[in-house]
């Protein structure tokens, strides 16, 4: 069986609101329990995703962009990313030639509100303010579920960034409706 | 030599076939072929000072079947008298699919001054989207806004309407929120300085020299653009 995999998440950005329902899904290619908060094996859904834009989770502002493109196998061909976490100046990247953060992981899934979702995960360059430049293990999931504008400010295309560590600037924006910009699966 | 039979069923899917070439002949020019995006946090050219568009991200072309992102960020900007701020980040993606195709852009700018604080706001954002779905398009700004605006000491509200004209006496003009609707996508200029100069004017006893009132330069701050051809 395709299997969801969940844990519940520190949250550090806002209180993550964890999706619990629907947790078994018809077999695929199972690949390593790399530990994602919730994580589809397998890619039955598009293998490619582009968006940006901003969510405002409980009222902060995060803003996104990225593009990703997986094989068949769900392995991450090429990918970019980059979100902010305004309230503390985070800044966060990763790719998939970048150094300091790669993206390893793809899966993809029929998204609850009839469209797709494509989720990720790897390793992010982080930067706080003015510090340091580090690395967090992170999680990304972008749904797809319609065209922008259909509903602004609520969506319906969701957005969900979640980043290993304590303090600000760490934790989990849960699936998050876009106040501006896009998701599209491809 | 072919039968009857065989020779109408030729004829059927021959014209069968022309018709589906017509069909996808018409969906392939109906069908986005590029998208497109642009982003930066500032852009300022006076008499006195000049900063090219910066951070700038500019996505890369984007074809049939394919999907691209740029980025771009700064600590900090400076240019002496007519633009200050803390963290600008830039990011334009887009991709162009089977039946659909789009590009979206942001850009952010913190704890902004303009003209040595005659404009300021802790945060500008700027967030354009485009989609394309068969033959319509549609672009929004939706997610573009501020923070704590002020202009000339006055506070603005964050949902400032589109394209809100400010009189600078002495100065020029401000555009906030200005947006840009064309046919293949959107333009956001979240402020966008227009600085002039008035000339003329003078009396003799016999005649007044008209005013002419000139653009001497310009600053935007906050730019997102996004389009699909």
């Amino acid at each position: 069986m395709r299997e969801r995999r969940g844990f519940t998440v520190a949250a550090g950005l806002l209180t993550a609101a964890v999706v619990g329902s629907a947790c078994e899904q018809p077999e695929a290619t199972a690949v390593p329990d790399v530990g994602s908060p919730l994580f589809w094996v397998g890619c039955p859904a598009a293998k490619k995703f582009t968006g940006g834009g901003r969510i405002d989770p409980g009222g902060q502002k995060v803003t996104f962009g990225f593009n990703i493109h997986a094989s068949n196998t769900c392995e991450p061909l090429k990918g970019q990313l980059q979100v902010v976490y305004h309230p503390t100046q985070s800044k966060y990247h990763a790719g998939t030639t970048s150094s300091g953060g790669s993206i390893t992981s793809f899966a993809s899934f029929p998204s609850p509100e009839g469209g797709e979702c494509g989720e990720f995960r790897g390793t992010v360059r982080a930067k706080h303010g003015n510090g340091e430049w580090h690395t967090h293990d992170f999680f990304a999931q972008a749904c797809d579920n319609g065209e922008p504008g259909s509903s602004p400010g609520t969506g319906p295309d969701t957005f969900w960034f979640e980043v290993s560590g304590e303090g600000p600037g760490h934790g989990s924006t849960g699936p998050t409706p876009l106040t501006g910009g896009n998701i599209q699966a491809h | 030599m072919l039968s009857q039979c065989t020779q109408q069923w030729t004829t059927r899917l021959a014209a069968a076939f022309a018709v589906l070439g017509l069909s996808a002949a018409a969906a392939a020019s109906a069908a986005a072929q590029t998208a497109a995006g642009e982003a930066y946090g500032a852009y300022v050219q006076t008499p006195e000072a000049s900063q090219a568009k910066s951070p700038l991200a500019v996505l890369p072309s984007v074809g049939p079947g394919s999907g691209d992102m740029a980025e771009a960020s700064g600590e900090a900007l400076s240019v002496l008298g007519a633009f200050s701020s803390d963290l600008l980040t830039s990011v334009t993606s887009g991709a162009v699919g089977a039946g659909t195709a789009g590009a979206q852009s942001v850009a952010t700018v913190a704890e902004v001054s303009i003209l040595s604080g005659l404009i300021t706001a802790s945060r500008v954002f700027a967030v354009t989207s485009t989609s394309r779905s068969g033959s319509t398009t549609i672009s929004n700004a939706y997610g573009s806004t501020f923070e704590n605006l002020r202009v000339s000491g006055v506070s603005i509200a964050d949902n400032v309407a589109p394209n809100t004209r400010i009189s600078l006496p002495g100065v020029g003009y401000v555009v906030l929120n200005e947006q840009v609707q064309h046919a293949t996508g959107i333009t956001v200029n979240m402020i966008h300085v227009v600085l002039q100069t008035v000339t003329g004017g003078e009396c003799t006893s016999l005649e007044c020299l008209p005013e002419v009132t000139a653009t001497v330069g310009e600053i935007i701050v906050g730019s997102a653009s996004s389009s699909v051809r």
